[in-house]
C-alpha cells in the first residue's frame, strides 16, 4: 500500500515540478521506463506469490536502470544504438508480459 | 531456443525466491522498517521516472508538429510563388511579343515577324491550339505496395513518361504537354524521390499528356510505336490506369524557359 502511495506521489511531483531533462540524458528515458516497469511487475507478482523482498526490489529496479543505461551508451558508443535498445526493449518487454500474465492468474485464476 | 525458454518459463528475479527462502531459514521478519523506507523510496524514484518521460514524450510532440507545419507551410508558399511568377513570365512574354509585333510592323518587317512567329511556334514558346491525342496515365488505385528493392510497381515512373513521350514524338506529334508543362528541346523529365519533374516543376498524377499532331494518322501511327504496347503492359501487369482517346481540340501552354546561353551559331561572332 504504502509503495502504491509512493509510485503515485513520485508521479504528482514529477508532473508538478516537470524537470528539464537534459538533451544526452532523453535517449535514456524510455529505456528507464521499461527497466522501471519490469521491476513494478516483478514486484507485484513477487508480492502475489509471498515472496516479496524489499532489497531484492531496490536493487533490482537499480541494477535494471543502470544495465540497461549502460547497455544503451556502449551501443551509442558503438554506433548500434538503435539495436541494443531494441534488444534491452523486447528481453524486458518479454519478462514484464510474462509477469503480468502471472499476475493475471493470481487475480483472476484465468 | 533454449534462451526463449528461459526468459518465458522463469521471468522472475530468481533473486526474490533466494532471498526469501534464506529469510525463512533465518526466521528473519518479511518486513523491516528500514526496507518499507527503501522500498517506499524507489517507488517514489520510479513514478518520477514515468512522470518526468511522459512529460518529455508530450513536450517533443508539439514542437516537431509546429515544425512540420512550418515546413509544409514554407513549401506551399514557395509553390504559390513559382506559381505567381511563372504567370508573370508568360505575361510579359506575351506583351515582349505585342511590342514585337507593333515595331515590327511599323518598321514593315512583316516577313520578320512571320519568321518569328515560326520560330516561336516550332520551339515551344508560344501556346497552341490543335487536334490530337490525349494519354492518361494513373498510380494503381490503391494502397502503394513496395515491392522488390523497394519500389512500388503499381507507380508511374519518369520511365514511363519519357517512353509515351518519344513515341509520341516518332509517330509526329507537333507539340506535347505533360499536366500543362510544355515539352521543348530543352525539357528534361526526371524523376526525383517520388515524384516526376517535368521542366524542374513536380507534377501530381494522374499525369495527362497531350499531343497535337495530324488527328488522321497520330492515333494510327502511335498504336504502332513500342510504347502504345508499353502502355498496354504496364496496365496488364502491373495495374496502372491508362487511356488514349483522340482529342478534336487541345490547347497547350507556351513554355516559359526557352533560352540557350552558350550555344551560338556556327561561324557567328558571338
Amino acid at each position: 500500500m504504502i509503495p502504491a502511495l509512493g509510485l503515485l506521489a513520485g508521479i504528482v511531483i514529477g508532473i508538478l515540478v516537470r524537470p528539464d531533462v537534459p538533451l544526452w540524458l532523453q535517449p535514456y528515458l524510455p529505456i528507464a521506463v521499461i527497466a522501471a516497469l519490469d521491476a513494478v511487475f516483478g514486484a507485484v507478482r513477487a508480492a502475489l506469490d509471498g515472496i516479496f523482498d524489499d532489497k531484492v526490489f531496490v536493487v533490482s529496479f537499480l541494477s535494471n536502470v543502470v544495465v540497461a543505461a549502460f547497455i544503451v551508451y556502449l551501443g551509442d558508443q558503438l554506433g548500434v544504438g538503435a539495436q541494443l535498445s531494441t534488444g534491452v526493449i523486447v528481453v524486458l518487454g518479454v519478462r514484464i508480459f510474462s509477469n503480468v500474465a502471472s499476475i493475471r492468474r493470481h487475480l483472476f485464476s484465468a | 531456443m533454449t534462451l526463449l525458454t528461459e526468459m518465458l518459463q522463469r521471468p522472475l528475479d530468481p533473486g526474490y525466491a533466494a532471498a526469501a527462502s534464506r529469510r525463512l531459514a533465518a526466521g528473519e521478519p518479511a518486513h523491516t522498517p528500514v526496507g518499507t523506507a527503501l522500498v517506499t523510496l524507489t517507488a517514489v524514484l520510479i513514478g518520477l521516472v514515468f512522470a518526468v518521460a511522459a512529460s518529455a514524450v508530450r513536450r517533443e510532440a508539439p514542437r516537431q508538429a509546429a515544425v512540420r507545419l512550418d515546413v509544409i507551410a514554407q513549401v506551399e508558399q514557395r509553390r504559390a510563388l513559382v506559381e505567381e511568377r511563372s504567370r508573370a513570365i508568360s505575361e510579359r512574354q506575351g506583351e515582349i511579343a505585342a511590342l514585337e509585333a507593333r515595331i515590327l510592323g511599323a518598321g514593315g518587317g512583316g516577313q520578320i515577324q512571320a519568321e518569328l512567329d515560326a520560330l516561336a511556334l516550332a520551339s515551344g514558346a508560344m501556346p497552341v491550339q490543335g487536334p490530337g491525342l490525349g494519354i492518361s496515365l494513373a498510380d494503381r488505385p490503391g494502397e502503394p505496395q513496395a515491392e522488390e528493392g523497394g519500389i512500388d510497381q503499381g507507380r508511374i515512373q519518369s520511365r514511363d513518361l519519357f517512353i509515351v513521350v518519344n513515341a509520341l514524338w516518332e509517330s509526329g506529334a507537333e507539340a506535347i504537354a505533360i499536366n500543362g508543362q510544355r515539352l521543348t528541346v530543352r525539357s528534361p523529365i526526371r524523376f526525383a524521390g517520388s515524384a516526376i519533374l517535368v521542366n524542374f516543376r513536380p507534377l501530381t498524377p494522374p499525369y495527362e499528356v497531350s499531343a497535337i499532331g495530324d488527328p488522321a494518322r497520330l492515333p494510327g501511327r502511335f498504336a504502332a510505336t513500342l510504347g502504345a504496347s508499353y502502355l498496354k503492359s504496364l496496365s496488364d501487369n502491373f495495374g496502372i490506369v491508362t487511356s488514349i482517346e483522340a482529342a478534336p481540340e487541345l490547347t497547350l501552354p507556351g513554355a516559359t524557359r526557352v533560352n540557350v546561353d552558350r550555344a551560338r551559331p556556327l561561324g557567328g561572332a558571338s
